[in-house]
């Protein structure tokens, strides 16, 4: 028990002493001066750390939670685009640019006599090419090369488009006769065909653009000859596309029924 | 008494101190349990901070919709993909408004359900029903601004297939509860689905363009020909990729309706299994040259009607001459054929069979994969080695033809095809099953078919294409014995001839309006489609390029090319 105060003295009997011993009386009064300074000191420190860590730690979980935010607002975003991206991608579908193409555009694959191995074989071009391509059967239409005579001026558009999609016709306008031969060949219409105004031009009321149940009841019948871009056409789309955009649930373009509804080719199952 | 010994002083603890002792020994137990919370404490955080990894994002990729990973042709186009789409369900128990009410409100936000089957659902017994199973996001919120607690909206994956009704029996479908039932999705289920890889899109070897070519081309056949099927596939004879697969009639996949059996449903390419004929007999031609029994092309085979047991094989044109070896190909001899497999024997016919993959079931990565037949081992009699030698009495699929016809024109090896994409540049390994000039010869000689023979309207003018005509006819369904009225018309056959980049078979199944031959009916398909594809597939037209067919001068005679 040397740990008890050493100023605790046994002699003979047993003196037992409780107190710390007199030392503790000692300048009491600035004894308790230094303690009050020393505690408040001590206070003071503890809140300053105290304030210090929540003002932290409410900084942080303000940060956590506005970043939080940030992520929900990106996937939304995210969700969206990818929704934007799919009615894109619906709507410029490889079957339905098919569809455009046999009905509107007449665009055919570009044939071998279009591919020179040597610039000097552009002399050639000169003179009408000897075998002509025949259009893809998918055409299915007795077209022949609607060859581009110089057109009156109210039809600029169809000049211009017909002359680039059809490339090969552009040396024929001199010589359109040059061609019985091959034309009478071809297993369909024999005469050279020249889009004249009164050429019936695709309106979109039975386009190809509205996809909808009404599509899918019209029995497949033979594809009218593609009728190429005009000034009309953009009219009619562009009108469609207002209209569309007023209408909304009515006119039913919306994505699920796009894909919902499909081609019409397929659905004949026999 | 003065001088008093060193005495020992007693000290007897007084409660105090004993108090004080109990108390001390509490506070160190305190402090040791103080400091193993805090050991334990700091243990978890330098555990937290140095062995687990990231975070996973669960949250946020069941959030943004991506439940099975996406599919896309090998440029990158978007061939499935996967959505939340919403639903809307009724808790019967929890509807506190007048149904009727309800129902007529819900009629008129989702016209299309019928207004029975709305009612239904409100009363139904049990606690849970569907409403309508896919709804749109504005019937949506019409729905929830009701204000209606026993109707609420569920989010339910939806797989959405953008080109509709495209390449339907490649990609397949997904059922309601979006597992896959039916070609890539089907044999994919599981890479599509891992939670590692869902953000990785499955790419096939497929080419979107091609595709679609390869489709239209064979339904406007179809069409005109008034036929009840038809199956196309283009394969790269390189790597054996399956480039293009089309089977008509197909389906949308969106709306995958119908059971599993309708026409629409069963995919020709690759599980239908037909007798498909002359496309096999530069196959047989090859398998001669390889295995040593026709030493020279200028053996003549006479065209007189063969007799073998109770089967009679004769040409359907014979021509008034003997014919070499081009000419049995060129004239579609059968007689011809049949000698040349007569010469070779079973052994050598089955063993080249079995390279080339005819005694299995078809390659590649899908499920619905059709079996051959063939005949049975201990039935397989010389009369069964001549059909074969023609195609007859052996029933293959499409997709086996094609593979055969990639592994014949590539060089001779044989790689099973495959429906992924195989990385560029890396070389996929293939057994060789033809010498280099046995394929070089037979690819002069499918050249010359389009050029002189059978096969003259599949000829695309500058890509030099090669093939062979197929007509036969379908095998009855009741009785043994061929049905003269139906004809599966093939044409199967590569481009450019003079260095085969790929395989094309066209085949339409039971034309009935116009001709029913195969060079009529196939061949202009095959022609359309080389002539669309082959810009897409960087092959350059070349008018003036042909294959070096000299070693067939004075074994055939050529045709005047129109305007010659």
């Amino acid at each position: 028990m040397a740990w008890l105060n050493p100023q605790l003295r046994a002699v003979g009997g047993v003196r037992l002493d409780t107190g710390f011993g007199a030392g503790t009386r000692r300048s009491a009064a600035s004894h308790s001066n230094r303690n009050w300074l020393s505690t408040s000191l001590m206070l003071g420190f503890t809140m300053a750390a105290a304030l210090t860590s929540y003002m932290v730690s409410t900084k942080v979980s303000g940060e956590r939670a506005e970043v939080e935010a940030l992520q929900r607002k990106n996937a939304a975003i995210t969700s969206e685009l990818k929704a934007l991206d799919a009615e894109l991608r619906v709507r410029s579908r490889l079957p339905q640019l098919q569809r455009w193409n046999d009905e509107v555009l007449g665009l055919m694959p570009i044939s071998a006599q279009q591919y020179l191995n040597v610039p000097a074989q552009l002399a050639a071009f000169g003179s009408a090419p000897d075998t002509r391509q025949q259009a893809p059967a998918s055409a299915g239409n007795g077209l022949s090369y609607a060859i581009a005579k110089p057109q009156p001026a109210q039809q600029p558009m169809l000049q211009q488009t017909s002359a680039s999609s059809r490339p090969t016709a552009t040396p024929a306008p001199a010589a359109p006769k040059a061609q019985p031969a091959e034309q009478a060949a071809a297993p369909k219409p024999a005469a050279p065909r020249v889009v004249r105004d009164s050429q019936p031009v695709l309106h979109l009321a039975s386009a190809p653009v509205d996809d909808s149940l009404s599509a899918a009841a019209r029995t497949p019948t033979k594809p009218g000859r593609p009728a190429g871009l005009d000034t009309s056409l953009i009219a009619a789309i562009d009108r469609a596309a207002a209209e569309e955009r007023r209408s909304g649930g009515d006119n039913p373009t919306d994505l699920l029924r796009l894909v919902s509804h499909g081609e019409p080719a397929l659905l004949a199952g026999q | 008494m003065s001088a008093a010994p060193a005495r020992q002083t007693l000290r007897i603890a007084s409660h105090r101190q004993v108090a004080m002792e109990v108390a001390r020994q509490r506070l160190a137990l305190g402090i040791l349990l103080f400091i193993g919370l805090a050991a334990a404490i700091t243990f978890r955080l330098v555990n937290l901070s140095l062995f687990d990894g990231p975070p996973r994002h669960h949250g946020l990729g069941m959030i943004a919709g991506q439940q099975r990973a996406d599919i896309i042709d090998r440029n990158g186009v978007s061939l499935a993909s996967s959505f939340r789409a919403f639903a809307l369900a009724a808790r019967p128990y929890d509807i506190v408004g007048n149904r009727d009410e309800l129902a007529d409100k819900l009629a008129e936000i989702i016209p299309e359900r019928p207004h029975e089957r709305i009612r239904a659902a409100l009363d139904g017994p049990g606690k849970f029903h569907f409403v309508a199973r896919r709804i749109l996001p504005e019937q949506a919120e019409e729905i929830r601004k009701l204000g209606e607690p026993g109707l609420t909206i569920e989010r339910e994956t939806e797989r959405l297939y953008p080109n509709v009704g495209m390449a339907a029996h490649l990609i397949g479908y997904t059922g309601i509860d979006g597992t896959g039932e039916a070609g890539i999705e089907r044999a994919f289920e599981e890479r599509l689905t891992d939670p590692d890889k869902i953000d990785i899109p499955l790419q096939l070897a497929m080419d979107a363009r091609v595709q679609q070519a390869l489709e239209s081309e064979l339904a406007n056949q179809m069409k005109l020909s008034a036929a009840s099927g038809a199956a196309g596939i283009v394969m790269d004879v390189h790597t054996g990729e399956v480039v293009a697969m089309a089977s008509l009639p197909a389906f949308n996949s969106n709306r995958p309706t119908g059971i599993v059996g309708m026409k629409s449903h069963m995919n020709r390419a690759t599980l239908g299994v037909y007798e498909l004929g002359s496309v096999l007999k530069p196959l047989t031609v090859a398998m001669g040259l390889e295995a040593g029994t026709i030493t020279n092309l200028a053996t003549k085979f006479p065209t007189t009607p063969l007799r073998v047991g109770r089967f009679r094989i004769s040409d359907s044109h014979p021509r008034p001459h003997p014919l070499t070896i081009p000419e049995v190909l060129i004239y579609s001899s059968n007689v011809g054929s049949a000698r040349i497999a007569e010469d070779m024997g079973r052994e050598t016919q089955e063993m080249f069979l079995k390279k080339l993959g005819f005694m299995d079931k078809a390659p590649g990565e899908l499920l619905e994969m059709g079996r051959t037949l063939t005949p049975a081992p201990d039935n397989w009699r010389t009369s069964s080695v001549m059909t074969i030698g023609f195609g007859h009495g052996i029933a293959i699929t499409p997709l086996h033809l094609a593979n055969a016809y990639a592994t014949l024109v590539n060089g001779g090896i044989h790689r099973p095809a495959t429906f992924l994409k195989v990385p560029e540049g890396r070389e996929r390994p293939g057994e060789r099953v033809f010498s280099e000039q046995t394929s070089h010869l037979v690819n002069g000689m499918l050249r010359l078919i389009v050029t002189t023979g059978t096969g003259r309207q599949a000829e695309a003018p500058g890509y030099r294409p090669g093939g062979k005509t197929g007509t036969a006819e379908k095998v009855r369904e009741d009785s043994r014995g061929y049905d003269r009225r139906r004809n599966i018309t093939t044409f199967a056959g590569a481009f450019p001839m003079d260095n085969p980049q790929y395989v094309l078979v066209t085949m339409i199944d039971d034309p009935t309006v116009g001709s029913r031959m195969a060079g009529t009916v196939a061949g202009p398909v095959f022609k359309n489609v080389v002539n669309r594809i082959a810009p897409i597939l960087g092959i350059a037209p070349d008018i003036e390029k042909e294959p070096d067919l000299s070693a067939f001068e004075g074994l055939y005679t050529p045709r005047k090319r129109p305007g010659q």
